[in-house]
């Protein structure tokens, strides 16, 4: 997707700050929080886009610097590109990135779940959708037990040890967790 | 002065040394586990977002990780699939299918069947429908090591495929015992077939 970068230096007065879990504080142009439709809200229900209202900081509880630094560098990035529409989410297995955000997103499995929060937190459609699908290319092609492993998910069917081969359980166990709760009252104590 | 400042310095190099090398014994050189995407701490709408995106034959494998991961596929998912749902009983297997290509979900083969040394390594036994069977991936493709006749195996595989994605099947490829199968589909679901394709040609060893 091809941009025209208007050369427009931020002034004060379109700028936001943002401050993160741990206390550190980011400049935000106005223009980059369009991306984010929570910050976007704020920044319309506090009339922040008036150069006359004080603008206090924004504290954003739920996300650290070195995560906010990242969104930052995304919503850079995109900072000239079309506005994200719901139509825009395809389906289709056959996806490329192009090579700036497959850079962007070659991080461990870890912090682009921490990516992931925080692109749900401010939601950020397009980035969102973009890790959504990273991720779900990764799981593609691989076995139960290695996508255990990537998705740190416990197996709640236990197997023999020498076959590998899985236990047969009894019929009265519990298949949704609620046969093991006994409806009639315990006869009482004689 | 200077001659007793350095003497404590050389001292307490040596003592850090000593405590480094006695640290380094005891706590043996284990490697980190490598990093997780805990796909269940994930909220409800990016997860339901990353389960759309993903394959049907991911989808499946992912099922097979555990009951929960399971009923997470079956209330997540909303998306719909690329192609219509097609059971064939002339190759065993299960696939979406459009009109330029062919997605495959799962194969079916029977125990008989060749499996190298590698894929009966990687086989691994996982929970269908109360049944226990080994799954293992062939050229990229999920296979079911079915034991007993291959078409109940397939009709196993189209009961639970169906159950985890709410479809019905929607085409069917016959070569054999063509009217048995089109009345399994037809009292399995309420849903009409869209397409019956007859196949006319004959496994060479069959003949």
């Amino acid at each position: 997707m091809s941009c025209e970068e208007p050369t427009t230096s931020p002034t004060p007065e379109n700028n936001i700050t943002v401050v993160s879990s741990d206390g550190k504080e980011f400049l935000l142009d106005l223009k980059l929080t369009e991306q984010s439709e929570t910050l976007a809200r704020l920044i319309s229900n506090f009339e922040y886009d008036r150069t006359d209202v004080k603008k206090d900081p924004v504290p954003l509880g739920n996300i650290t610097s070195a995560q906010m630094q990242k969104i930052i560098e995304w919503l850079q990035h995109h900072r000239y590109y079309p506005k994200w529409e719901q139509n825009d989410i395809h389906y289709s297995t056959s996806f490329t990135f192009e090579t700036w955000v497959e850079e962007y997103l070659n991080i461990p499995n870890n912090e682009m779940f921490e990516l992931l929060n925080a692109a749900n937190y401010l939601n950020i459609p397009r980035l969102f959708s973009t890790i959504c699908r990273i991720m779900a290319s990764r799981i593609t092609g691989k076995s139960a037990e290695q996508i255990r492993t990537v998705l740190n998910i416990k197996t709640d069917v236990k197997n023999d040890v020498y076959t590998g081969i899985p236990i047969q359980e009894d019929s009265s166990s519990s298949e949704d967790g609620m046969s093991e709760i006994s409806l009639s009252p315990s006869p009482p104590p004689i | 002065m200077t001659s007793s400042f350095s003497f404590f310095r050389l001292l307490f190099w040596i003592i850090s040394v000593f405590f480094q090398t006695i640290k380094s014994l005891l706590i043996p050189n284990i490697p980190l586990p490598p990093p997780h995407f805990p796909l269940l701490h994930v909220p409800y709408l990016p997860l339901g977002r990353i389960i759309d995106f993903m394959e049907p034959d991911a989808l499946v494998s992912l099922s097979f990780c555990s009951r929960k991961t399971h009923s997470v596929i079956k209330t997540h998912r909303r998306a719909p699939f690329d192609g219509r749902l097609c059971v064939s009983g002339y190759d065993n297997n299960l696939s979406f299918r459009t009109l330029q290509n062919r997605n495959c979900v799962l194969n079916v083969n029977s125990s008989s069947a060749f499996i190298t040394s590698e894929e009966r390594e990687e086989m691994e036994y996982v929970r269908m429908n109360r049944l226990h069977v080994g799954v293992y991936r062939s050229n990229g493709n999920l296979v079911l090591r079915w034991h007993g006749d291959p078409m109940g195996g397939l009709k196993e595989t189209t009961d639970y495929v169906t159950n985890l994605f709410n479809i019905d099947v929607s085409e069917i490829c016959v070569f054999k015992d063509a009217i048995k199968m089109i009345e399994w589909v037809n009292r399995r679901q309420k849903t009409p077939l869209k397409k019956v394709v007859y196949t006319n040609c004959v496994i060479p060893s069959e003949k």
